[in-house]
């Protein structure tokens, strides 16, 4: 005679992965390659035997067609079918759902621009959104959205752009995460036009997304050269170690665990105020593949120590100057639980991290299991997601190289004439002040008296 | 007159001996002179003992519980060779009828103080109406005081008597029954929960397939140590529990392939010459050890481990996922006042599934809303959730494994302490949650409305980085640690009794870590934890009423206010912490002060908070 409660089968608090532009393409593929792996999937999508009830949760990214099959939550986009034909040629081409591909049926790409780009989201969204709604309906309690892409080319930057804000229109309560690939800063690029594709595109993630893992590939790069001595990094190898961050970042979600077990409670203590929603990573012990490992100790302290070294981060900042917001360190495998304590006194004593002196912040370190189907030769690893001001010297860098070619006027025409610049460079005005304020905002968080400060600010706006 | 007094000598009433009250033997008036008189009564000293003692025997054969009657049959035993004394004298008063009650007496003198050591302590034993096991008692302390021949005879009195006990003892220690037909064992079964009452009900549980037995101190020998009791005590209810709880899988009787040896062992105690104590304890040191080993090892094959584990992800919120779903799924009617109609353990089942929680798991657990359940809960809940009774504060979890972990994790104590930490527990996570979902709502509103609210911002996030540091504090370095450090000593632990201390202690210290009991950090606690939920209202009232102008004046004193509440409630629980922290044995502060306070951030404010009061002073 109770009440029944009437509740729907499974409330995985899913997420939707939507891939768009090459380089978009190329992580996500990445990613669901390491969570196949991760969860017993095999290329087909099918669920190996030995990983049946492993008690994981696959069901965050992936959605179950039948007992055994599973399929990623994600959504591919390209206006070039290059790399997805390569994808659905490949050997995971069974994995993915047919129906949740979209590339642009004129081809051609978005010649690297992102004024292209965006102007051709706006004709093609209405296709796209329907395709996400269709797995937003198909989800009994989706928790959110994941954008994979690069902020440099013409698709991701300008159509990932356009679906940022369609998205935060349609779906207001939902959260929103990226992992934004900046471009290579140190070599000559093909792409001429980047820094005007960055600022445009940053404006959008600082306006319309929640929390934004940022990916420097000069600074991957640099790791595959200084730290795993790779002479001449493959966009493969470089993606690899993208791929480590992003399955990493997710750890918590994919397996039960006492906290953080939802992408909101992962990042809400990292971002304390909303404009600085930038985080980087770290990740140790790195290895492209799994072979070899450098590595020699995997005490607690050492994971924590290294996540906290500048070579080790994946953004081209140093983190010696500027200081902490937050810090949040995930750590996987067999670790003794009274370490952890320990390591944080030491690290605090040695002064290696400096935090803001306004408000408090700490190293939060959440302990995970490790996938027991993919091994590795390092017993321990750590992922750092943190939160650090000196994050807007690469939004300075990225600023810089786009004065220098708006000076010029260099190739601004091509912008100028798509539908969406309406034939004025005001967007690219608002776009600088926004960024402007996004460094301002860091820099501020770096003053001890930025509390004040911001009661001084509240008063004026009220007043 | 010779045969009249060897009669009274062997108990009989007569003429001129007369029985008086108290079995006295008296010299009738006026036949004797004084000294005939004085003699006469000195041999009679011996007939009242003998008299006495049969008169003992005769009460207590029957019907006077098994330790009387040893007793009895023991007396009967020891006083054969007097008996046999006064026919030999009366064959020589036939021989010879001038013998004199003097050679009577004489004679007599060689059994008199036997006779009267046993009539000392049947005295004793009769005023005091000692019976049972308590006989042992008092048996042994005369068996001590006795010397030379007397003791020899004691020794086999005592040892006869004894022999009562070890019997009980050997039906005990191995098979756990009780063969108690006249309640004289110090071990009894515990009164039926009918007669204590319905509330013992309650806790046995499913639990008590095995009836638990319990010690009476007043049953217990006086020359038996209350250690030695309570040894006893465990195997016995070690072997009945093991033996009630046989269906799964294990075959087998727990003492088994020992119990030849425990036998011929207990036999050899009993057919010794005299008591001692110091055997006795080793032998049962000896048995304890044993099931002691046996049954740690059968806990520990039985699960132990995983069953921990169990308790440790749903009752200590291990499975974040699990409460996760079922704060939200509950929330409407949980937070409502409790009422017959609230079904929490369907919630919880259905939570369960919908995060994909092995359903073996959780049908070890159940969930109920009882109002009892308030009473238990640790100060800081009680505070938290105030008056209001909501289904929050009644929720009530039990474990049950019914395998033979039953005994060791599922008794009314241990379940107790659980629940303590669960509702802790869980008013950190809710609040915690709260304040995530408060993010991501406000989040997003930020995104819309261009003007920043900074300070409702930068409560929000030191009211979460607050909870999230105690949030870790207890997972990583209470709960996962604690876990850790138990689950490595119980792999190397072999004793059952061991094994329960450590359980034991793992509860009382993860209570002490949580400072459950800790008056002024609960306060603490339960304060910020409503302000977190008064904050998170403030911002739901906030946002459901979009600000029309006379709303927003009144609504923004009471951000100022929740701060500044908030601002003294951490800094207040920071100064507490501080000064724990002075203290011995209080590593688990400083852990959570530098969880809280990574950055120096309240120290710094409260050493600035100083100066400035200093710098008014001077």
């Amino acid at each position: 005679n109770l009440p029944r409660v009437k509740l729907s089968k499974h409330m995985p608090r899913e997420i939707i992965t939507l891939q768009v532009g090459q380089c978009g393409n190329q992580i996500g593929s990445e990613f669901w390659k390491r969570l196949c792996a991760e969860h017993g999937i095999n290329n087909d999508g099918i669920i190996q035997d030995f990983a049946i009830g492993g008690g994981d949760r696959k069901d965050v990214f992936f959605y179950q067609a039948d007992d055994e099959h599973y399929i990623p939550r994600a959504i591919l986009i390209d206006m070039e079918p290059r790399v997805i034909t390569g994808i659905q040629t490949g050997e995971f081409k069974n994995l993915y759902n047919p129906e949740n591909v979209y590339i642009y049926p004129r081809g051609g790409g978005a010649g690297n621009n992102w004024a292209k780009g965006y102007t051709c989201g706006s004709e093609v969204a209405e296709e796209i959104m329907e395709m996400i709604d269709r797995e937003a309906d198909g989800s009994d309690s989706m928790e959110g959205f994941v954008v994979c892409h690069s902020i440099a080319g013409g698709t991701g930057s300008g159509l990932g752009s356009y679906l940022l804000e369609q998205i935060n229109d349609r779906y207001p309560k939902k959260l929103i995460q990226t992992y934004s690939v900046f471009p290579n800063q140190t070599e000559v690029s093909d792409v001429v036009v980047q820094p005007y594709n960055s600022v445009l595109t940053l404006q959008r993630l600082a306006l319309n997304a929640d929390c934004v893992v940022v990916l420097d590939n000069t600074a991957l790069n640099r790791i595959a050269i200084d730290r795993l001595h790779i002479q001449n990094p493959t966009m493969e190898q470089t993606n690899s170690l993208v791929s480590t961050v992003m399955a990493a970042s997710t750890t918590t979600l994919r397996y039960p665990g006492y906290m953080n077990n939802d992408l909101v409670g992962l990042v809400a203590s990292l971002i304390p105020t909303p404009r600085c929603h930038f985080l980087m990573t770290g990740y140790t012990p790195l290895t492209v593949d799994q072979s070899v490992s450098a590595v020699r100790k995997t005490s607690v302290l050492d994971v924590m120590r290294r996540l906290l070294q500048t070579k080790n981060i994946m953004v081209s900042c140093n983190t010696r100057k500027g200081v902490y917001i937050s810090i949040l360190n995930i750590i996987q495998g067999e670790v003794d639980p009274t370490q952890v304590h320990k390591s944080l006194q030491r690290i605090r004593e040695k002064r290696i991290a400096n935090f803001i002196s306004w408000g408090p912040a700490s190293i939060q370190v959440a302990l995970s299991k490790k996938s027991p189907y993919v091994v590795t030769s390092h017993r321990v690893s750590g992922l750092m997601l943190a939160n650090h001001t000196s994050i807007a010297d690469l939004f300075q860098k990225v600023l810089k190289q786009y004065s220098n070619f708006r000076k010029r006027n260099a190739f601004i025409e091509q912008y100028k004439k798509e539908r969406c610049f309406g034939g004025t460079l005001e967007p690219f005005d608002e776009a600088k002040e926004v960024i402007d304020n996004l460094i301002s905002e860091y820099k501020a968080h770096e003053s001890p008296n930025y509390a004040d400060f911001a009661a001084e600010d509240d008063q004026k706006q009220s007043g | 007159m010779m045969q009249e007094l060897l009669l009274a000598l062997l108990g009989y009433d007569g003429p001129i001996f007369q029985l008086k009250a108290e079995q006295r033997f008296e010299v009738c008036d006026g036949i004797f002179t004084e000294r005939e008189r004085v003699m006469l009564e000195r041999v009679l000293e011996t007939a009242t003992c003998y008299s006495k003692l049969m008169i003992f025997c005769r009460d207590n054969t029957r019907g006077q519980g098994r330790y009387r009657a040893a007793l009895a049959s023991a007396l009967l035993e020891a006083t054969k060779r007097y008996r046999e004394g006064v026919v030999s004298l009366e064959s020589e008063l036939l021989a010879n009828p001038q013998l004199t009650p003097t050679h009577l007496h004489t004679t007599l003198h060689l059994y008199t103080p036997a006779l009267v050591t046993l009539r000392d302590m049947i005295d004793e034993v009769s005023q005091l109406g000692v019976r049972g096991c308590r006989l042992l008692g008092v048996l042994h302390r005369h068996t001590e005081q006795a010397v030379l021949d007397n003791r020899t005879l004691m020794n086999s009195v005592e040892q006869s008597v004894h022999a009562v006990l070890y019997d009980q003892l050997l039906q005990w220690l191995l098979y756990g029954a009780l063969m108690d037909p006249y309640s004289e064992f110090f071990l009894r079964n515990k009164q039926s929960p009918t007669e204590a009452g319905g509330e013992s009900e309650e806790q046995g549980g499913k639990g008590s397939a095995a009836s638990s037995v319990e010690l009476v101190t007043e049953l217990l020998p006086s020359h038996l140590p209350a250690v030695l009791a309570h040894k006893l005590l465990f195997v016995g209810q070690a072997v009945r529990e093991f033996d009630a709880n046989k269906h799964d899988g294990s075959a087998g009787r727990l003492l088994e392939d020992n119990e030849d040896l425990f036998v011929e062992q207990l036999t050899a105690l009993a057919e010794a010459e005299s008591f001692s104590l110091l055997r006795l304890t080793q032998t049962v040191d000896n048995i304890t050890a044993t099931v002691s080993k046996h049954l740690c090892s059968v806990v520990v094959r039985g699960g132990i481990v995983a069953a921990l584990d169990d308790l440790k992800g749903v009752m200590l919120l291990g499975r974040g996922e699990l409460y996760h779903t079922f704060l939200e799924v509950a929330a409407p009617m949980l937070d409502a006042p409790v009422n017959t109609t609230t079904n929490a353990c369907a919630l919880f089942q259905s939570s369960g599934q919908l995060v994909q929680v092995g359903e073996d798991l959780l049908e070890r657990f159940t969930v109920c809303c009882s109002v009892d359940a308030v009473e238990h809960l640790p100060a800081v809940v009680k505070d938290t959730y105030g008056h209001a009774n909501t289904g929050w504060s009644s929720l009530h979890l039990e474990y049950s494994t019914g395998t033979v972990l039953q005994q060791l994790l599922c008794t009314a104590g241990v379940q107790r302490q659980y629940n303590e930490l669960f509702s802790f527990l869980l008013c950190v996570k809710r609040a915690q949650q709260k304040l995530h979902r408060c993010w991501l709502r406000h989040n997003i509103s930020i995104a819309r409305a261009a003007s920043e609210e900074r300070a409702v911002w930068s409560l929000r996030h030191h009211m979460t980085l607050l909870l999230d540091g105690l949030q870790y504090y207890l997972q990583v370095d209470v709960l996962e640690c604690e876990h850790y450090r138990l689950v490595s000593s119980i792999n190397s632990c072999e004793d059952y009794q061991q094994l329960q201390g450590l359980i034991a202690s793992y509860l009382s210290s993860l209570s002490c870590r949580c400072y459950l009991r800790h008056k002024l950090v609960s306060k603490c606690f339960s304060l910020i934890f409503s302000l977190c939920h008064r904050f998170c209202q403030f911002l739901q009232e906030k946002e459901d009423e979009p600000a029309t102008e006379p709303e927003s004046q009144t609504s923004q004193p009471s951000l100022s206010e929740l701060e500044s509440e908030f601002e003294s409630a951490s800094s207040r629980l920071f100064l507490v912490l501080c000064s724990l922290q002075q203290l011995p044995g209080q590593q688990h502060t400083a852990s959570l002060l530098a969880r809280l306070d990574y950055n120096y951030h309240y120290r710094n404010k409260q050493r600035r908070t100083l100066h400035a009061i200093v710098g008014e002073d001077e």
